[in-house]
């Protein structure tokens, strides 16, 4: 089994803020190999965005202490310098954001962007950049690449603007394009169309994606593996089946629960009671136990470490402390799935 | 212990208030303001102005004994130059006098004593640049939120005005207007406050403009409130902190105003006291050349108060500023 | 006329009828300014305690239709009734019934609370405006609304910045409830929430709706949420009606291209439904409400439209029933 492509290895960041410390992420631990597509799914305050910030060094240097390793094709990312950062930024490591209005330059043109990309980091003639740009901005399936070129951002509609994004992304053909909520803000048609495109055009080009999102569904459509975050550590993580048709973590039993589409015929959603705690001074042990049916004491004092789902094959772990016995019995009282097997 | 959280609306679910939020604006300001050291000198500095030009004046004359208007003929030298600072007055041998007045700042043209004509010329400074403004402030505040708020031809016909107002040479056209007033007090707030209520205006009707579409104000109207209503109640109090931001750095300018008005012998008549007629004072027949701190006393004065007006609004403005995200 | 069937068997609350919204854009002395064709041309009915679903994407006019209804924009053609009084082009004096009767749930738990006002005073001013009683039944109608949406009354002196956004959601449905309505307008009022919270919210509109006999008129592009909370569902796309169903008629078999669609586009959290689906993605982008496309506003996009498409407007058939749609060329009803 070779290495994975990326990595990471007990990361760590806190910010400081006006109010204090931010413990956005605590000991979090995944890795992505090539071809393949890894979710990271948590709701909003669970530093799913931010532990791929700090991958890539994009996080305000002052106030922010990273901890932790991320090694990427041999190289660990959070020891590198700005200048080898700046190499590896938009040539090997890609990303993509939620918004491609305020991600995209308001004043220079579709083309010239896609052309500043392509300098910045292969040296090429003037002529076959422009042949390679028209070309990507085909194969993200923009109508009359040529014409568009000379488009400017706001001349685009939401969806192409982020096809431009991915153009952009691609054009270096990097190993690892990450992309953090790139198509909440779409709509549901257009985002099937995103996906499919991500996915079609990684498989070819046998890189790997981290997709951060909030969305399971989004997760059990484009995903290999898939890793849940709560309070900036790490809940669950396994292969796709194994987290959405066997959830072992009372979190992802409240998500799936919470979800319409799962149970149709329930009238009502099982919700998860309380809102997310603060990460300026995030509960002691377990960080979701204040709202977790299940808790016991033990979870109120001690760090549940990742360990593996019993029955479960190896790659399935889990942050809990309830045994086996209290994970059927939560498992049948959630009854997320008809097709939990436990 | 059932999954579900709560059969009914659920007071359990939502009960908690997460204490760090709980920070108000409040607390959040006054702890930005004092770490802020070049604002803190600001603020103490013009609060000592206040008090000096409201109730220090006449407070320094008792002591001093000398009125803002009583010349000294021994507060020149034989030439009839004016004293520096820290001098005593000149006795009839033409040397300084120990056990004679003694004056602070120095003297000026007429042997008046600097000191207690620069505190009283801080009140027709203050006075003015404090009144212009307000003035200027209210007139802004009104024709702006009509403007924004109400947008189409309201909002065309005040821009415009706004545009064609700014477009005139302020103080040259200030000169034409106070000379058909006539100089004075009241004159001069006049005159400042209709060529400064567009600064204010500019920045309440952008302000207003963005506020407009925002969906408290969208809740406010599908309640059936009125468009006076909503402005006084919902809009008017966002709009304080940006307005006080831009008052300090009107007030400023206002002073400037102020004192190149009463340099041309427009402002506050004479005798009483002016900042600005003091350097006057000081450049006619080049004065400053045979006594530079005529003229420089009076100049620092002004640029200190300008200077601790503009840090204020910096301050004032930093303080305000909602906190950025983590990113 | 609409002459929908009201499943309920009791009377339309809000009747809307050939209801067309356009908005002017780019100022021009000379009149070059396009127009947004936001709504074109839409109806229907409501009856007590029923819940609509207006479903569509962005640009689909579903919001300017929520607004219309609420009086917050006036209609450029149609009309709307409700409660029996035509609110089209009333004068503000004559809208004080829609005013205390209706009310709006809005989409941003952050910007739709002023945030200089104490939460008390936000969920008390609806009561003030109609001048519901003295401060002290004011004061005691706010706690108890605060009671009824799950909040906390001991803090109903604090500000909105200091709650979290599943809870000013709730502040703002509290403000909606103040004067006993009998419709909710709901603007896409979870979208804005994480997923724990959306659930919670929607569990409190589902109990608010039990408790007090209210009707919904419920925008949201959530197809899932369409499902599980509403009884109607019409479904809108760049100003017009594609589809108007029951619930159930409509996830069990659409009638129109544009609804298989997004029922094909949603994503299901399981992995094996979900890629063991048949996906054929709707390729471009929709029409921008400047310009709509000639005849039924979806052709350019759909895999089914033919000629007949692009030269006449579909009209919704049937006539009544319970199941309406607008396609020259429907889906078949697929045999179970």
């Amino acid at each position: 089994m070779s290495p994975p492509l990326l990595a990471v290895r007990d990361l760590s960041v806190e910010i400081q803020s006006e109010d204090g410390v931010v413990h956005a992420v605590d000991h979090v631990s995944w890795s992505v190999n090539r071809g393949e597509v890894l979710g990271i799914v948590g709701e909003s305050g669970s530093g799913k965005s931010v532990s791929c910030l700090s991958l890539v060094g994009l996080l305000p240097e002052k106030r922010t202490t990273v901890t932790g390793s991320a090694v990427f094709d041999g190289v660990d990312l959070l020891e590198c310098s700005e200048q080898q950062l700046n190499s590896i930024r938009g040539r090997q490591i890609a990303m993509i954001f939620q918004d491609p209005l305020t991600s995209l330059h308001p004043l220079m043109s579709v083309g010239a962007q896609l052309l500043e990309a392509i300098k910045l980091h292969q040296k090429m003639a003037k002529g076959d950049a422009r042949a390679l740009a028209i070309e990507m901005l085909g194969r993200v399936g923009i109508p009359d690449p040529r014409e568009r070129m000379k488009a400017y951002p706001h001349e685009l509609s939401g969806g192409m603007r982020q096809r431009v994004m991915i153009a952009m992304a691609l054009i270096n053909d990097p190993a690892v394009l990450v992309a953090d909520e790139a198509t909440t803000a779409l709509d549901v048609t257009t985002q099937a169309q995103i996906l499919d495109l991500l996915r079609d055009l990684c498989a070819r080009a046998d890189s790997a994606i981290v997709l951060i999102t909030h969305d399971l569904g989004v997760v059990a459509e484009v995903c290999d593996h898939v890793v849940v975050m709560y309070a900036g550590r790490v809940a669950e993580r396994g292969t796709v089946e194994e987290v959405l048709e066997r959830p072992s973590h009372p979190y992802t039993w409240g998500l799936l629960g919470s979800m319409p589409s799962v149970d149709a015929k329930a009238a009502r959603a099982r919700t998860i009671g309380g809102t997310p705690p603060s990460l300026l001074s995030p509960p002691a042990g377990c960080r979701f136990h204040p709202r977790c049916p299940h808790a016991l004491d033990v979870c109120r004092e001690e760090v549940p470490s990742l360990r593996p789902v019993p029955g479960g094959a190896g790659t399935h772990t889990i942050a809990c402390h309830l045994d086996e016995a209290r994970l059927r019995e939560g498992a049948d009282q959630a009854s997320v799935l008809s097709t939990v097997q436990w | 212990m059932s999954f579900s959280g709560s059969q009914t609306a659920g007071v359990a679910d939502s009960v908690m208030i997460d204490p760090t939020l709980s920070v108000s604006f409040r607390a959040r300001f006054v702890r930005r303001v004092l770490a802020d050291k070049a604002t803190i000198v600001a603020a103490v500095f013009l609060v000592i102005l206040l008090l000096l030009a409201t109730i220090g004046a006449p407070i320094v004359a008792a002591l001093t004994g000398h009125g803002s208007n009583q010349q000294f003929f021994n507060g020149l030298t034989v030439n009839g130059v004016p004293l520096p600072p820290f001098s005593h007055e000149i006795a009839n041998n033409g040397q300084p006098n120990p056990h004679g007045a003694f004056f602070i700042l120095g003297t000026d043209r007429l042997g008046r004593d600097m000191l207690v004509r620069l505190l009283y010329g801080a009140r027709a400074t203050l006075a003015v640049g404090l009144g212009a403004t307000a003035v200027a402030l209210v007139i802004g505040l009104v024709l702006g939120m009509v403007a924004g708020y109400f947008g189409g031809v309201l909002d065309a016909v005040i821009s415009r005005g706004i545009e064609t107002a700014m477009a005139f040479p302020s103080m040259l056209f200030a000169i034409g207007l106070a000379a058909v007033l006539g100089a004075g007090l009241v004159n001069s707030i006049i005159v400042i406050a209709l060529f400064s209520w567009y600064y204010p205006a500019r920045i309440v009707r952008m302000a207003v403009r963005s506020l407009r579409g925002e969906q408290f104000v969208e809740a406010a109207r599908s309640i059936g409130l009125g468009h006076i209503t909503i402005m006084r109640r919902h809009l008017l109090p966002q709009l304080t902190a940006p307005l006080i931001v831009y008052a300090t750095g009107v007030v400023a300018l206002n002073i400037l105003f102020e004192a190149g008005l009463s340099y041309l012998g427009l402002g506050v008549r004479p005798p009483t006291p002016d900042w600005g007629q003091m350097i006057a004072d000081g450049v006619t027949s080049d004065l400053y050349r045979q006594q530079l701190w005529v003229a420089l006393t009076p100049g620092l004065a002004l640029v200190f108060t300008t200077v601790a007006f503009n840090q204020l609004g910096d301050g004032l403005r930093d303080a305000f500023a909602v906190r950025g995200s983590i990113r | 006329m609409s002459v929908e069937q009201h499943r309920n068997g009791r009377p339309a609350l809000l009747d809307v009828s050939g209801l067309v919204k356009e908005f002017p854009v780019g100022r021009g002395l000379f009149g070059t300014g396009g127009v947004v064709h936001a709504v074109q041309g839409v109806s229907f009915s409501l009856s007590a305690g029923e819940t609509l679903a207006v479903v569509g994407e962005s640009g689909c006019g579903k919001s300017t239709l929520a607004r219309c209804v609420l009086r917050l924009l006036v209609p450029t053609a149609g009309t709307i009734t409700f409660e029996g009084i035509d609110i089209t082009n009333a004068p503000p004096r004559q809208l004080r019934p829609l005013r205390r009767d209706a009310a709006m749930v809005f989409q941003d738990p952050f910007g739709s609370l002023n945030p200089r006002l104490r939460v008390a005073s936000i969920v008390g001013e609806p009561l003030r405006e109609a001048r519901f009683g003295s401060k002290k039944e004011i004061e005691a109608r706010v706690w108890e609304l605060f009671t009824q949406v799950g909040l906390n009354p001991e803090h109903f002196s604090r500000f909105p910045h200091e709650f979290s956004g599943g809870q000013r959601q709730r502040i703002g449905i509290a403000r909606a409830l103040a004067l006993h309505p009998k419709l909710l307008v709901c603007d896409e009022p979870v979208s804005a929430l994480d997923v724990s919270a959306q659930a919670q919210i929607l569990n409190l509109l589902a109990d608010l709706r039990d408790q007090l006999d209210l009707s919904y008129l419920f925008i949201t592009h959530n197809l899932d949420i369409v499902r599980r909370f509403c009884d109607r569902v019409l479904v809108m796309y760049l100003g017009r009606v594609m589809e108007i169903s029951t619930v159930a008629e409509l996830f069990a078999a659409p009638r129109h291209p544009y609804t298989a669609a997004l029922l094909a586009a949603t994503p299901i959290p399981n992995p094996r439904l979900t890629r063991a689906r048949k996906r054929a993605p709707l390729t471009g982008d929709p029409a921008s409400p400047l310009s709509p496309p000639p005849g039924c506003p979806f052709h350019p996009r759909c895999p089914r439209a033919q000629q007949r498409c692009h030269d006449e407007v579909p009209a919704l058939t049937p006539d009544d029933g319970s199941h309406r749609f607008a396609c020259h060329f429907p889906l078949e009803v697929a045999t179970a």
